[in-house]
């Protein structure tokens, strides 16, 4: 843009009073004055940069006026041109206009013909400066705003998150890979295809219903089952774009992926749910018990009923380790354990656990040997310790046979202080060693039937093992035993 | 004299339940297991069948229930499944082809009194 103070006029004339006597006149007036004597010439300085002014005699020796004309106006179709011409040629003169001549001016006129002319073109000029000016300048916003466009094109192609927007009838307007993977879409969508032809029929109903209602209806937060049970699964937040709060533009459309959190939903509500019957079937069988006691169903039968009561006995104490088993596994999951690490000897541990078992073991004649290490020791909760051996040494004598065998070996193994603990019991079948430890998981079969267990002793000994940074093995062959191998950290 | 099959993994709820339905004057066989009251149902040819969903293994009841539709000898009898978590509770159970899909006759929701078991079973009998 040549916006500067001093304005530019050029003179193309080949006589040469004329041309002296108008560069006087209008230097006077304070504008840069440049002439040319032929047409040729003229034209090629007026080519060679834009004046704000070019005088262009109509009749020279070389090349017409008009020709000179063209060659600038072809160059600048913008520019402001003046033909000079003689009373006798004023047809010609006035043809020039429709060339795009911005005004003739017949010889001879005076210095104020021409220092009127001069300013009403200079007028014209700043008009078509000025308007040149703001058409760039919203060029560049244009090309400013196309840049920003992409910019969050490329934003939103980034998100995890889906986006759709819809117009507000339907047609697709802007949508993101996101959007895409998270609807399951393989099909190609076209901008301007309406949602009815492609969409997963939970969202497109949550985005007619926007549509049809707008102001009832200010926002839907809806979750969409793409793929049962729980394979993907999202949350939909629809929200209406308005404009001034009344008039709906569209509809906007972010997928969120939940699945995880399903999933995490769903083993909860299992846990609760597994629980919830765990508890229950001893209460039923101790209220099945009772009753037949205070009812006297069996009318007079005393060692019938003794038994009934032994056996609620039984099942009441199995509820109250049931309870306490969940309540600690609450607690391992809270994370908000409080521990005491202490320098822990294993050995002493499991000496203290063999003695509050030693009734049944007795009762069984379990031959129990030990080979305990005193110098192996660990920094950890005396409490968690002595709660995984319970639970291992527990299922060691309970699952045993009778005269069978305990043998708990320990070593040192690298950084690890190992515990063997091997029974001669029941031992399990290959498909049970990976269910394991699963919550609530027992093995069934007509030799575990009538023990009592919460199905949670080795979901707790896994859980605390782990939170520890250790490791637990089963080795086992059904019908003759099982081995059960603990790594804990040496500290 | 009706013949009714009890299928609990839970050995008391067994012995509750056979000892006060004998005392009614039912004929009672028992089964632990899916597996061996499938077999029993079979043999045994009873009027009713009291399942209990057995959750530990999950949805093992439902399981006989199935079978026993689907054989031709057992699809008649009458099944009263006992439950730890009602459907009311938002837990479903069914392994079904589909949702509604339903083997079963009747529900009880555990613990289920004498009373209450006694006075469905022999409103299931016709009785």
């Amino acid at each position: 843009m040549t916006e500067t103070s001093t304005k530019n006029i050029l003179i193309i004339d080949d006589e040469r009073g004329m041309r002296e006597g108008m560069r006087r006149l209008l230097q006077m007036l304070g504008y840069n004055v440049e002439t040319a004597e032929t047409g040729s010439s003229g034209a090629a300085l007026g080519i060679a940069k834009e004046y704000d002014i070019y005088f262009i005699d109509l009749k020279m020796p070389d090349i017409s006026g008009e020709q000179v004309l063209l060659k600038i106006k072809t160059r600048y179709p913008e520019a402001i041109c003046v033909i000079i011409t003689a009373y006798a040629s004023i047809d010609t003169a006035v043809n020039t206009t429709r060339l795009g001549a911005y005004q003739y001016i017949p010889k001879p006129f005076t210095p104020e013909e021409l220092e009127l002319l001069v300013q009403r073109a200079m007028d014209k000029r700043w008009y078509i400066l000025e308007a040149r000016r703001l058409r760039q300048e919203r060029e560049s916003r244009l090309l400013e705003l196309v840049n920003e466009q992409s910019r969050l094109r490329t934003i939103i192609n980034a998100l995890d998150d889906g986006i759709l927007v819809v117009n507000n009838e339907g047609q697709v307007v802007l949508f993101n890979p996101g959007f895409l993977k998270l609807m399951d879409i393989k099909t190609e969508i076209r901008l301007g295809q309406h949602i009815l032809d492609f969409l997963h029929k939970d969202l497109r109903e949550q985005i007619e219903t926007l549509l049809v209602k707008p102001d009832t209806v200010t926002a839907i937060k809806q979750e969409i089952v793409v793929f049962p049970p729980a394979n993907l699964v999202v949350m939909a937040n629809i929200t209406p774009i308005l404009k001034k709060k009344s008039e709906m533009l569209g509809i906007v459309a972010v997928i969120r992926d939940i699945t995880e959190l399903k999933k995490l939903d769903l083993l909860k509500s299992q846990f609760i749910n597994m629980a919830a019957h765990e508890l229950k079937s001893p209460l039923t069988a101790i209220q099945g018990y009772l009753e037949m006691v205070v009812n006297k169903t069996l009318g007079d039968s005393p060692d019938t009923y003794e038994n009934y009561m032994d056996r609620s006995l039984t099942r009441t104490k199995a509820l109250v380790n049931l309870i306490n088993d969940l309540l600690n596994i609450t607690r391992l999951e809270s994370g908000r354990v409080r521990r005491e690490f202490v320098k822990t000897s294993i050995s002493g541990i499991i000496t203290e656990c063999f003695k509050s078992l030693q009734d049944d073991i007795h009762q069984e004649c379990i031959d129990v040997k030990l080979e305990l290490d005193d110098k192996i020791t660990i920094q950890a909760d005396r409490d968690d310790i002595y709660r995984i051996f319970r639970h291992l040494l527990e299922n060691a004598v309970k699952y045993n046979r009778k005269n069978g065998r305990i043998h708990v070996r320990m070593s040192k193994e690298g950084h690890y202080a190992l515990v063997s603990v091997q029974d001669t019991g029941i031992g399990l079948k290959e498909d049970e060693k990976n269910r394991l430890f699963e919550e609530f998981f027992r093995a069934k079969n007509d030799l575990t039937r009538r023990i009592a267990g919460t199905g949670l002793g080795l979901t707790i000994v896994k859980k605390l093992v782990d939170s520890y940074a250790g490791k637990i093995q089963v080795e086992s062959q059904f019908e003759h035993g099982s081995t059960f191998s603990i790594y804990l950290p040496i500290g | 004299m009706k013949k009714i099959l009890l299928v609990d993994d839970d050995v008391d709820l067994v012995e509750i339940n056979r000892d006060y339905l004998l005392t009614k004057g039912y004929s009672v066989v028992t089964a632990l297991n899916g597996r061996d009251g499938i077999k029993t149902a079979l043999e045994e040819k009873p009027d009713l069948v009291v399942l209990d969903v057995m959750m530990t293994d999950v949805g093992e009841g439902f399981e006989v229930a199935r079978a026993l539709r689907e054989n031709v000898k057992t699809r008649s009898i009458p099944i009263l499944m006992l439950t730890g978590v009602n459907r009311e509770h938002g837990f479903n159970l069914v392994v079904g082809p589909d949702e509604t899909w339903n083997p079963v006759d009747e529900f009880l929701d555990k613990p289920v009194t004498h009373e209450e078991l006694l006075k469905k079973i022999s409103q299931m009998l016709g009785e």
